[in-house]
């Protein structure tokens, strides 16, 4: 059974690479949002395993998303992901409840699933 | 020299003779005692009245007591005329004897500005100029002055009467003239009394000096008309005289002062328009201060859009372009045709990242602006813009760098809401050198109704400007297209 993934961001060329390589590496890309409402009730009707989340959204962020999903008792496995360096995020990715963050210029199935373990 | 100065030295030539034509009648009077005294009330009172009322009458030529003054030392000589020993010169000098006082009386009450204002200004002034020119008149005409006791006093040369009709005459005219100096007198009261302090301080010395006069003069009338004492009436009248007299004194001090007291005047005026120029310049610091806060907030907005746009587009596509490259690579081998696949469309994100950049590149500043002037720059904007754009004269010459970029970025907005709001079939950019400044003007025909405050870029564009102290403006009526306007100074 391979695991499920929602992908979450709103540049539809990053959803469709990120789809192809993740699809690629044998995940199941179940669904796809492009904000942050979007993905919360993703997250509802699909139940995926993993949530490959962007940190910048329209609506909120991905942070946002994080801990609305954590107290709605919903718990896939969240992974962050910005063009931006975790440097450049400060302590929020260490404060959420995602298992983990990675760069969209490194982003690789081997990294997701060594940070979803 | 001025028409009115050469009127008022000829006026002063003038009094001066008839003063001395005064003097000369006195002295050799016959009727007249004591001799100097008289004389001497008579030149100091008549040249000061007359010196003083034509230096305020050139110092003020608005304002009627100097004219007034001037008369009043003019007809004080009459004086002079009924010293004289001819019959005819002697009844000429009767006649006006008494007019200096009616103009006293306009003055005081009308003081300080000469104009008959309120009825009972008027009515004063114009009960004074009766009593004392056709009652003064038609008494002449039955005076008989040996009668009226004046020791070799010339005959009345207009007797049409009986002396007992002029002595009548000479009654009424008392009767009158007591109740009219002490209305005038309280009048002149009620003036001080409403003064303010620095008013008193001008206005006080002729008003006391007057009221002072018309009580001696009071004095001698009623005394006079009693008869109670020829001694009581005389030191009455030259006391009056004296008063009289020192009134253009009173006048000049009462200048002084009042120059003083508008030396304070002009220091507080002109610490109200100090105060007034703070305010002013308060308000522009504030303007400036607004400006700048919004030319800074512009800038960092600006980065923000430059960071997001960096951001939103190449990186993202970037992003993307890696992704495939290194699912390409993972597929070479299995999949040579995924792999083409791959490839094309990594060079197509890359072609795409490159051309967002320039786009970027151009937004934050424009290359073939600082390469190739404004001239170029514009007809790369119309080239761009999707609303087809007319240019109509562009500067040749190269302008400062700053007025140059400035006035892109001012076609820029302008066309990029052209396109955006105006659904305008054509616009027009018009670039025109006059006058040290570059006037620009981009005009389209499509809807109008712009609001130039609500936009954030034009707002930018208007602080930009005027950093430049250059302006900006907005036409936009609904239905007739909008203009846009500016004119930079070239520095």
């Amino acid at each position: 059974m391979p695991t499920t993934v929602l992908i979450v961001d709103d540049h539809p060329s990053f959803r469709a690479s990120a789809r192809r390589m993740l699809e690629a590496d044998g995940y199941a890309v179940v669904g796809e949002a492009e904000d942050g409402a979007a993905a919360l009730s993703a997250v509802r009707e699909l139940r995926p395993d993993l949530v490959l989340l962007d940190v910048q959204l329209p609506d909120f962020d991905g942070f946002e998303v994080a801990a609305r999903l954590e107290a709605a008792g919903e718990c896939p496995a969240i992974v962050l992901t910005s063009s931006r360096e975790i440097s450049d995020l400060g302590s929020a990715v260490a404060d959420s409840p995602a298992r983990g963050f990675v760069t969209k210029g490194e982003l690789s199935s081997e990294r997701l699933a060594a940070l979803t373990g | 020299m001025t028409s009115l100065r050469r009127a008022l030295i000829g006026l002063a030539l003038l009094a001066f003779g008839v003063g001395l034509a005064s003097l000369a009648l006195i002295v050799t009077s016959d009727h007249v005692s004591p001799r100097g005294l008289a004389a001497s009330l008579t030149l100091v009172a008549g040249w000061g009245f007359a010196g003083t009322g034509l230096f305020a009458w050139y110092r003020r030529p608005g304002n009627r007591t100097g004219p007034l003054m001037t008369a009043i030392g003019f007809t004080w000589f009459f004086r002079g005329l009924e010293a004289s020993n001819s019959d005819l010169l002697f009844t000429l000098g009767a006649l006006g004897l008494t007019v200096p006082y009616a103009i006293l009386v306009h003055l005081l009450v009308a003081f300080p500005s000469g104009r008959l204002e309120t009825r009972t200004q008027r009515a004063l002034a114009g009960i004074a100029y009766f009593v004392t020119i056709p009652m003064q008149a038609a008494w002449v005409l039955f005076a008989d002055p040996a009668a009226e006791g004046c020791e070799g006093c010339p005959d009345n040369a207009f007797a049409v009467g009986p002396g007992s009709v002029g002595e009548a005459i000479s009654a009424v005219q008392a009767l009158i003239a007591i109740p009219l100096i002490a209305a005038t007198v309280v009048v002149v009261y009620r003036r001080w009394r409403r003064s303010s302090a620095s008013e008193r301080r001008a206005l006080g010395p002729v008003l006391v000096t007057g009221a002072v006069a018309f009580l001696f003069l009071l004095v001698q009338l009623i005394v006079g008309q009693a008869g109670v004492s020829d001694d009581a009436e005389l030191v009455a009248f030259v006391a009056g005289l004296a008063a009289f007299a020192c009134l253009p004194i009173a006048f000049l001090v009462g200048l002084l002062r009042s120059r003083i007291g508008r030396d304070e005047e002009i220091r507080s005026a002109l610490t109200a328009e100090n105060a007034q120029l703070t305010a002013e310049l308060r308000a522009t610091v504030e303007e400036l201060r607004a400006s700048r806060a919004r030319i800074v907030a512009a800038g960092y907005a600006e980065r923000r859009r430059v960071e997001r746009d960096l951001h939103d587009g190449a990186q993202q596509r970037l992003v993307a372009l890696a992704m495939n490259l290194r699912l390409a690579r993972k597929k070479l081998d299995s999949d040579p045709a995924a792999t083409a696949e791959l490839l094309d469309e990594g060079l197509e994100e890359l072609a795409a990242a490159s051309s967002e950049l320039r786009e970027l590149a151009r937004g934050i500043h424009p290359a073939v602006l600082s390469d190739r002037g404004l001239e170029a720059a514009i007809a790369g904007l119309a080239e761009r813009s999707p609303v087809p754009v007319e240019v109509l004269g562009t500067p040749k010459g190269r302008l400062p760098e700053s007025v140059e970029s400035a006035s892109y970025f001012v076609i820029a907005e302008a066309l990029t809401n052209v396109a955006r709001y105006a659904r305008a079939e054509q616009a027009t950019v018009r670039v025109a050198q006059a006058n040290g400044s570059v006037e620009i003007e981009v005009s389209d025909d499509g809807v109008g109704g712009a609001d130039p405050e609500a936009g954030s870029g034009l707002r930018g564009l208007a602080d930009r400007v005027a950093a430049l102290e250059g302006r900006l403006e907005v036409n936009s009526v609904a239905g007739e297209g909008t203009v846009v306007r500016a004119r930079i100074p070239c520095g």
